[in-house]
């Protein structure tokens, strides 16, 4: 399949009163058209500053700096200037957000807001605008959306929020959608109705989608390939079933087993990984998951591992335990 | 079905506003005050202008109700004008600091580096007394009607600014801020279109309040000669020309300033009630 988004190498700091902190860190990887590509990982791995910094949602006057690449289709975002950008927000990339109630604007009608969102990028009358909007409604599953289309926000219940966040994000039919953790705010019946609808969506319309997310269950339902980062970095990178069957990474490992399933024996204590996420600006010389790594070792103390090819096509580690197991070469 | 229930909704806050009889009492008061003096060219019985030096210093009678000044002009038609010139200077001297200050506000609110320059700007400017720096505009432009206006703009303008970059600030931070700026809108769209109708509500509460004290602080210029000049009569140089004979002729100085007072007290009960209306947490 032909690459939709390919990032490379791409570094986003930020200047803090501790000084420079690197919140994503030469993290590359790709999106396929069509593709749902999962990036998981605890809070604070730089999930989503990954993705708005493909959407270079920070602004740049404001102490933030982007280096690398973020190729769309080959064209080089992190060089277009904020007005070509502006371009390409909402109408190639599109975004929805975790707390649907927060992420749409309480004094605008949901119609209103898509009818703006449509009128951004396209040259067409308010008319058919929302007349466009009401089939979007429609599209993401809201009952009656001829009405729905005049509600406020807060008169909406969460899943159907969520329905109109989405039916805002697809107004412009983006080639890349970037959903950051779109289910996390809802509870469980009505978070499986959005993920199906979300991969139903996906094989409509054809447009590739990064799912971040840190539920494990949505990503082996959904997903085809996922991304494991940990501050700030790719530990390991795979095809879903490769990563469930046969995860590498100590904290890869560490994140399935600490995921109760129906067989865990409820009389034992559930799996953790122990200490926290430490401050970026904390990170030491070595493997940045060296302090919590059950196996690690001195080498992991004092340098630093590369992304290690396995056996299976794509499936990559970065970790010491398998710098003999596959090829030894930095990703590209 | 959803428009009656908005619907209801408004009555009950109208309901409940009714209930409150000061309330009431007062905005009964400030809205008959202030009507007779929007009709003022319609109602006043004499020309606010015309001096009959026969008839000056009269006690309050059935041709002239307020009695007359020391010119021999008619009180009650002097009040009202001065009202409507008041109500004038309030509700222009409220819109134009307003709209500058929203302005400036929003875009301090969104911008950090502008944030620094306005804010510093407007300390500075709110450090100085309002009388010393209303007083101190007029003097250096000279007195006459728009002047005593644009120097009370300047001087409110600070307060809105200050309101309006507090919440700005919060507002740019919410997700929805975030999502139309990844929706591809630029920055003018989402200050003016989407931060100012969030901004609005605290916004005209801090008009009220900036209406009514540019009534007073216009009657206080006026009173000490650099507001209104004369012979236009504000309610401020009405009772500055009674000064003098404030123990012969009691009407020059009560009716003028009965009017000032009750303009105050409604405007501010009816400033609460709004502030009431319109603030979430107070319902």
């Amino acid at each position: 399949m032909e690459n939709l988004l390919k990032v490379k190498e791409l570094k986003t700091s930020f200047q803090t009163l501790r000084g420079e902190v690197t919140a994503v860190d030469g993290v590359s990887f790709e999106v396929k058209k069509g593709e749902i590509l999962g990036i998981v990982g605890e809070s604070g791995c730089g999930k989503s500053v990954t993705s708005q910094s493909i959407m270079r949602l920070y602004n740049e006057k404001e102490l933030v700096k982007y280096e690398g690449e973020v190729l769309l289709e080959g064209n080089n975002l992190l060089k277009l200037s904020e007005k070509e950008m502006r371009s390409v927000r909402g109408n190639d990339i599109a975004m929805i957000f975790q707390d649907a109630l927060s992420s749409l604007n309480p004094v605008f009608t949901i119609g209103n807001q898509i009818v703006e969102a449509i009128r951004l990028h396209e040259k067409i009358s308010k008319k058919e605008a929302k007349k466009r909007a009401v089939e979007l409604l429609r599209l993401t599953g809201i009952p009656i959306p001829e009405k729905r289309v005049d509600a406020y926000p807060h008169e909406l219940s969460g899943g159907m929020r969520q329905r109109a966040m989405i039916a805002l994000a697809l107004s412009c039919q983006p080639k890349l959608l970037i959903a950051d953790e779109p289910t996390t705010a809802l509870d469980v019946t009505i978070q499986a109705q959005i993920m199906d609808l979300i991969v139903e969506l996906n094989q409509k319309m054809g447009m590739g989608i990064m799912l971040i997310t840190h539920d494990l269950g949505v990503v082996a339902h959904t997903c085809q390939r996922v991304i494991v980062m940990y501050l700030g970095q790719i530990v390991e990178e795979g095809m879903v079933d490769e990563i469930f069957k046969n995860p590498s990474h100590p904290y890869t490992k560490g994140l399935i087993k600490s995921v109760p399933t129906t067989n865990t024996d409820v009389s034992r204590k559930l799996y953790t990984i122990k200490g926290v996420v430490p401050l970026l600006s904390e990170a030491g010389e070595g493997c940045r998951f060296c302090n919590r790594c059950e196996m690690a070792t001195e080498k992991c103390r004092t340098s630093k591992p590369h992304l290690y090819s396995m056996k299976n096509e794509g499936h990559r580690v970065r970790c010491f335990l398998y710098e003999k197991g596959g090829d030894c070469h930095e990703a590209k | 079905m959803k428009k009656s229930r908005k619907h209801s909704d408004r009555y009950f806050m109208v309901k409940s506003l009714m209930k409150n009889k000061l309330l009431l009492i007062f905005a009964g008061i400030t809205l008959i005050i202030a009507i007779a003096g929007i009709l003022a060219p319609v109602i006043a019985p004499c020309d606010p202008y015309l001096e009959e030096p026969v008839n000056r210093l009269m006690a309050p009678c059935k041709e002239h109700l307020f009695g007359t000044d020391i010119y021999g002009r008619d009180v009650f038609s002097r009040v009202l004008y001065g009202v409507r010139l008041s109500l004038l200077v309030g509700v222009m001297t409220a819109l134009i600091s307003t709209a500058v200050g929203i302005i400036l506000g929003l875009l301090a609110g969104y911008f950090r580096i502008m944030d620094a320059v306005i804010m510093r700007i407007c300390e500075a400017l709110s450090t100085i007394p309002v009388y010393l720096m209303a007083i101190t505009l007029i003097t250096l432009w000279g007195v006459s009607t728009k002047n005593v206006i644009i120097s009370m703009a300047i001087v409110y303008a600070p307060l809105v600014i200050t309101v309006t970059r507090g919440v700005a600030m919060s507002i740019r931070e919410q997700t929805y801020i975030e999502a139309i700026r990844a929706a591809g809108a630029s920055w003018s769209r989402i200050v003016f279109g989407h931060m100012l109708p969030n901004v609005i509500s605290p916004v005209i509460v801090q008009m009220t309040y900036i209406f009514a004290s540019a009534m007073l602080v216009e009657a206080a210029l006026s009173f000490l000669g650099a507001g209104i000049p004369l012979p236009e009569p504000s309610l401020g140089n009405i009772l500055n020309e009674a000064r003098n004979v404030i123990f012969s002729s009691w009407w020059l100085v009560v009716f003028p300033g009965l009017c000032l007072i009750f303009i105050m007290l409604g405007i501010n009960v009816l400033g609460d009630a709004i502030r009431d209306v319109l603030d979430p947490l107070s319902n």
